[in-house]
């Protein structure tokens, strides 16, 4: 059994049917990328297993128990981690009060202010800063760190690289393995394939709403047809 | 006009500010947090006032009175969010119309319990008398209207700033969303907002009694005013609803002083400048 098996889900806006049949499965200690061109439904199939967009048909698992009918609050609350895609740091709260709204859950474990400072000390620098006052750079380390507050055993990350300096994406690949390491699930978008590549154990990619490669992502690598076909690179 | 139709106009319309503070700041967070228009705030107002006075009538102290008025005020209020509003706080036309079906319904309950003749209230007897400074003279509870609201306010601003509950109604206000993801229950904070909204509109009517007393109408008198500040301030914005009020509270009373012909309209000349100049309000974030 996997932590998190979506399985055979329908999702959509109104009338438009983006998730037609989507199938995946994500592991503790393990980085799942989704890959796929621009507008193909990576974000909604985030939003469908955050409770965003609940899908109209079909399961979402996690730890073993059906979750796609309930509330994101709850989802969030058994250990769900969001880290979105444009970061949606909220503007007016400070670094410190981001956090605080990061710990709603309670779940005790490894991640408080503290140790999250720890992991990126310019946070704690910045802590009385307005959210809307920070850098690129300095607000994914936020979104990052604010959902590890609520100490997750699955992380959700829609394009944590969009927007970020070629240094600071490689900062984040290696705060993508130290993660890992601590035994969290990390299901990650990525539009940035060298990044997705050295960080990820399986890859989906994914084109107009369905699943059409699963796999190792090292065949991505060098399976040319998959990256031109699928991908557009 | 010497130094003293100044004063006096001043302070008469910090005063007035002060009570349009206790309606609009409810106002003004509602529709952040939750996207309702609440037309049935100033009912509240009304509500809170009527309940206060027939207990004065019976006896009770003016500021009990008053905090039982916005107790029930807000009792009743919490019923119509749980029973309907509750389910419209993305649908802002529904709301509206809910609320302002509300707003009639209070309006008739009040006519049929309390008729259509004017009530005064008086302030209480401690604060009931006038202070004069030189040829200078306002009522003293002027000032006891300006001290409490600015607490209030005071209240109002720690309790958004400074607690937990407070981040977590700023967070939402920011990104509703969000916040869920993240594992708010942002419809905890949407039951408490909108009660400690009527709550302070209920307790409002008390303590604005002194000066507006209460009578059937008097709620869609102050709607304009109420939605005149939320407009100058910005919406959603509590330092907007403080400093909106005070600049409505002025411009009323010196409206009403210099151009009498014209009261109503001197209002709309700052909501109008805004809306030009700055659409979001003074304090409001970018539209
Ligand atoms: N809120 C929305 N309402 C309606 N359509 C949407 C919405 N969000 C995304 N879509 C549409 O759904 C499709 C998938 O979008 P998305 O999941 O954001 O793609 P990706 O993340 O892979 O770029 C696109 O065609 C997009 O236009
Ligand atoms: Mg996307």
């Amino acid at each position: 059994m996997s932590l998190l098996d979506v399985v055979d889900i329908h999702t959509y806006y109104e009338h438009s049917h983006v998730l037609q049949g989507v199938s995946m499965q994500a592991e503790s200690g393990t980085v799942t990328a989704l890959l796929g061109r621009n507008g193909v439904g990576k974000t909604t199939l985030i939003r469908s297993v955050i409770g965003f967009t609940p899908p109209r048909t079909g399961r979402v698992a996690f730890a073993g128990e059906a979750i796609e009918k309930l509330p994101s609050h709850e989802i969030a609350r058994r250990g769900v981690g969001l880290v979105p895609q444009g970061r949606r740091i909220f503007p007016s709260l400070t670094v410190r009060e981001n956090l605080a709204v990061g710990g709603v859950p309670g779940r005790p474990g490894r991640w408080t202010a503290e140790t999250v400072y720890e992991l990126f000390p310019r946070l704690r620098e910045r802590s009385g800063n307005y959210g809307g006052q920070l850098s690129g750079g300095e607000q994914q380390m936020l979104a990052i760190g604010r959902a590890l507050m609520a100490n997750p055993v699955l992380l959700l990350m829609d394009e944590p690289s969009e927007g970020l300096a070629p240094l600071i994406v490689r900062e984040l690949e290696a705060t993508m393995s130290r993660l890992k390491e601590t035994g969290l699930a990390i299901v990650l978008v990525e539009q940035n394939l060298p990044l997705a590549l050295a960080v990820a154990d399986t890859a989906y990619i994914i084109s107009k709403g369905r699943v059409v490669f699963h796999g190792d992502p090292e065949i991505l690598r060098t399976d040319h047809a998959v990256r031109t076909t699928f991908l557009g690179i | 006009m010497g130094i003293q139709f100044y004063v006096q106009n001043a302070l008469g319309g910090l005063a007035y500010g002060s009570l349009l503070f206790l309606i609009a700041s409810g106002l003004t967070l509602i529709f952040g947090l939750m996207r309702i228009i609440n037309l049935a705030q100033t009912a509240f107002y009304l509500l809170g006032a009527y309940i206060g006075l027939s207990l004065v009538g019976q006896g009770w102290n003016f500021w009990l009175a008053g905090l039982a008025g916005g107790v029930l005020t807000m009792a009743l209020g919490l019923a119509v969010y749980s029973a309907f509003l509750h389910r419209y706080h993305a649908d802002p036309l529904t709301s509206l119309l809910l609320t302002l079906g509300f707003a009639l319904i209070l309006d008739d309950g009040i006519l049929a319990r309390w008729g259509g003749d004017p009530h005064a209230i008086a302030p209480p007897a401690m604060l009931g008398g006038s202070i004069t400074v030189g040829s200078l003279v306002f009522p003293q509870y002027w000032l006891a209207l300006i001290g409490i609201s600015f607490l209030i306010a005071a209240i109002m601003f720690l309790s958004l700033q400074r607690t937990m509950l407070g981040v977590i109604i700023r967070a939402s206000v920011d990104d509703e969303e969000m916040a869920r993801g993240l594992g708010v229950d942002v419809n905890r904070a949407f039951y408490i907002v909108f009660a400690a909204g009527a709550l302070i509109a209920g307790l409002g009517g008390m303590l604005g009694g002194p000066i507006t007393s209460a009578y059937p109408g008097l709620d869609g008198e102050l709607l304009p005013l109420a939605f005149a500040v939320v407009i100058v301030g910005g919406m959603g914005s509590l330092t907007g609803a403080f400093v909106g009020s005070l600049l409505i509270g002025l411009v009323n009373a010196f409206g009403k002083a210099m151009f009498p012909e014209l009261s109503y309209f001197t209002i709309f000349v700052p909501v109008a400048l805004i809306m030009a100049f700055r659409p979001q309000g003074l304090f409001g974030r970018k539209l």
